[in-house]
């Protein structure tokens, strides 16, 4: 009988097991040392993952806020262009709340505090470590979710306000301690104040490593825009970090330096006229820019030279696209709804837009619409993640299993679907703010 | 490349070249078919086909085989090729869908081989660096592993265990839902 271990060499035997699914693939690390040591080489688990489709994380049940929410996540596939094509991944519960997507990942926040990344495929998680273990009540705001390539690891750069520590007083005739009123951040304790930090998912349990302190600008809102991470640096279009500029200025952060500096806008894209997000167009930084006002427009920049470095001027835009009234019509809701933003580009070079209910596929350089798929009916909302298959290890998984919370049905707080399972056809949640009321998108803030 | 038009086609089509099997067999094919082949291609561009193709990897048996599937593809990469003008014609359309629709049923009745041919196919694509070739008898074969248990996969391909029963437990344990 022949068998492919005597007839196929390594890389033959890698082309075969590629085009396995992930629960095949792991199942096929206990057949042999060669199958074993093939599907573990790095080369293989970086093949497999370019191969997988880029797919757009979507809720298929509505996406639900609050107390006891519960929601499920699950990825249509970009290219098929069919919402037909969706798979259910998993469910989860609060106080879990999806925050990004970075290749294979997904990072969770667990209320304002910690958080977890987990891969669906490998179903691998671990707890990132904790900036705020002597005052757990510190709030923790996510920034920007990265590989680090030179150490290997996924890393978080994350926002924490630690508050002063509390003073007390003892008051002899009463024999008890008062509390005293805290001073003002910064003032008497050096240790308190907003300050970064990055998260990593190195082995031995990671650290929390102290950044520096975020600087202090007079602006309304503290809060970074979602993020992108390109060849080693991270775009936000609006960052605390800009400073007082009104928005002229947009902030990068070198991961490898750990080091922001900024980079001019767009011409005649501004903060408060505009619905703006950054996105990875081939390696390339790029922006779409939307106005509230006339939801079916949409301009695409994409930067040609960020110009001499230090903050100055001299960087090139390059508007690539102009969407004038062309867009479908934004599928309303009842809480408000999203504009058009730029997603990501597909490898044959296809834009894709999310907005409104609406998954377009645009061509850039031919300037032509090539698909558009109403996701508000078959799918409840239509995040901004995408999602791309992996089978690359976390350095140091946790092996419990996700703690049951107080769910009906004493689920774990994240629970996978079964691929080709019944899953697909269990019934959504009873979710009260189900497709049709109320549209939420995440990870805009 | 692609810009070489319906002019230079013919001269192409005409322009043949001779493959040696590992047997000493001869097969003579047109430059279109060889091509399909991205080692022969650039043989081709270097200009080192004169007194034939010689591949010592490839026996008579499999590279008839593999000159029957280039044949069929070459024709269906010209078809493309040619329609790709007139995409919005829908005669065209239909026309492509049913050459489509042959060209599937061709593959399939190509798969319907034992497993020893099916093994010296994807080694004779990998050799040849024939990517659909490649594609599809590597796609063949990882839907007959797809589902099954490493024992079933064992048995089917006559692999000897060579984990320990402490490694393999440990695989188990890592991802033990993939088990279950």
């Amino acid at each position: 009988m022949p068998s492919p271990a005597d007839l196929v060499n390594d890389d033959v035997l890698a082309e075969i097991l590629l085009r396995l699914p992930p629960g095949s693939v792991l199942r096929s690390r206990t057949v042999c040392k060669l199958w074993r040591r093939v599907t573990t080489s790095s080369s293989f688990i970086a093949d497999y993952s370019r191969r997988r489709p880029p797919e757009l994380l979507v809720y298929p049940d509505g996406y639900m806020m609050g107390h006891r929410a519960r929601n499920a996540l699950a990825a249509v596939d970009l290219a098929a262009g069919d919402t037909t094509c969706r798979r259910r991944l998993l469910r989860f519960h609060e106080p879990l709340r999806l925050v990004d997507s970075c290749d294979g990942l997904l990072l969770f926040a667990i209320m304002q505090r910690g958080f977890l990344v987990c891969n669906p495929a490998t179903r691998q998680w671990a707890a990132l470590p904790s900036p705020t273990t002597k005052r757990p009540c510190a709030p923790v705001l996510p920034s920007g979710f990265y590989f680090h390539r030179p150490s290997g690891e996924h890393r978080l750069l994350c926002i924490a306000d630690i508050p002063p520590p509390p003073v007390f007083e003892y008051d002899p005739p009463s024999g008890k301690f008062r509390r005293l009123p805290s001073p003002a951040a910064g003032e008497a304790a050096p240790d308190a104040g907003s300050f970064y930090y990055i998260l990593s998912t190195a082995a031995g349990g990671g650290c929390a490593r102290r950044l520096g302190a975020v600087a202090e600008v007079d602006i309304k809102d503290p809060f970074p825009s979602a993020c992108v991470a390109i060849r080693g640096t991270l775009y936000w279009s609006y960052h605390p970090e800009a400073g007082d500029t009104g928005g002229a200025d947009m902030v990068a952060f070198d991961t490898a330096a750990e080091a922001f500096r900024r980079i001019p806008m767009p011409p005649a894209v501004g903060l408060a006229s505009h619905r703006l997000r950054v996105f990875d167009m081939g390696g390339r930084l790029a922006m779409s820019a939307a106005v509230e006002a006339y939801p079916r427009r949409m301009d695409v920049w994409a930067l040609e030279d960020e110009g001499g470095g230090g903050g100055g001027g001299g960087a090139r835009w390059a508007c690539l696209l102009r969407i004038d009234g062309d867009l479908p019509r934004p599928r309303r809701r009842a809480g408000g709804y999203p504009v058009y933003e730029a997603v990501c580009v597909l490898e044959g070079g296809a834009l894709v837009v999310a907005g409104g209910g609406w998954v377009v596929l645009y061509d850039v350089e031919g300037k032509r619409e090539l698909s558009r798929v109403d996701h508000s009916r078959g799918v409840g909302n239509v995040s901004r993640c995408v999602y791309r298959a992996s089978l690359a290890p976390l350095p140091e998984p946790d092996a419990r299993p996700f703690p049951v919370d107080d769910v009906p049905g004493g689920e774990p707080l994240l629970h996978y679907c079964s691929p080709g399972g019944g899953d697909a056809n269990v019934p959504s949640y009873g979710n009260r703010w189900g497709r049709d009321d109320t549209w939420v998108v995440p990870n805009e803030h | 490349m692609a810009s070489a038009g319906s002019g230079d086609e013919k001269a192409a089509a005409a322009a043949m070249i001779t493959l040696i099997s590992s047997d000493n067999e001869k097969f003579e094919v047109t430059e279109a078919t060889a091509t399909l082949s991205q080692t022969i291609r650039h043989m081709i561009e270097d200009g080192c086909t004169d007194g034939g193709v010689p591949l010592p990897n490839v026996t008579s048996k499999i590279l008839a085989r593999v000159i029957e599937y280039c044949k069929k593809h070459a024709t269906a990469a010209a078809g493309e090729e040619g329609s790709s003008s007139s995409f919005s014609d829908a005669a065209f359309l239909e026309v492509d869908r049913a050459f489509l629709e042959e060209l599937e049923e061709f593959d399939d009745a190509f798969l319907e081989v034992d497993r020893a041919t099916l093994f010296d196919l994807i080694l004779a694509a990998n050799y040849l660096d024939i990517k659909g070739l490649l594609n599809l008898t590597c796609q063949k074969v990882a839907d007959s592993v797809k589902g099954k248990t490493p024992e079933q996969i064992r048995e089917m391909y006559n692999i000897v265990n060579d984990l320990t029963p402490e490694e393999e437990a440990e695989i188990r344990r890592e991802t033990q839902w993939a088990f279950e």
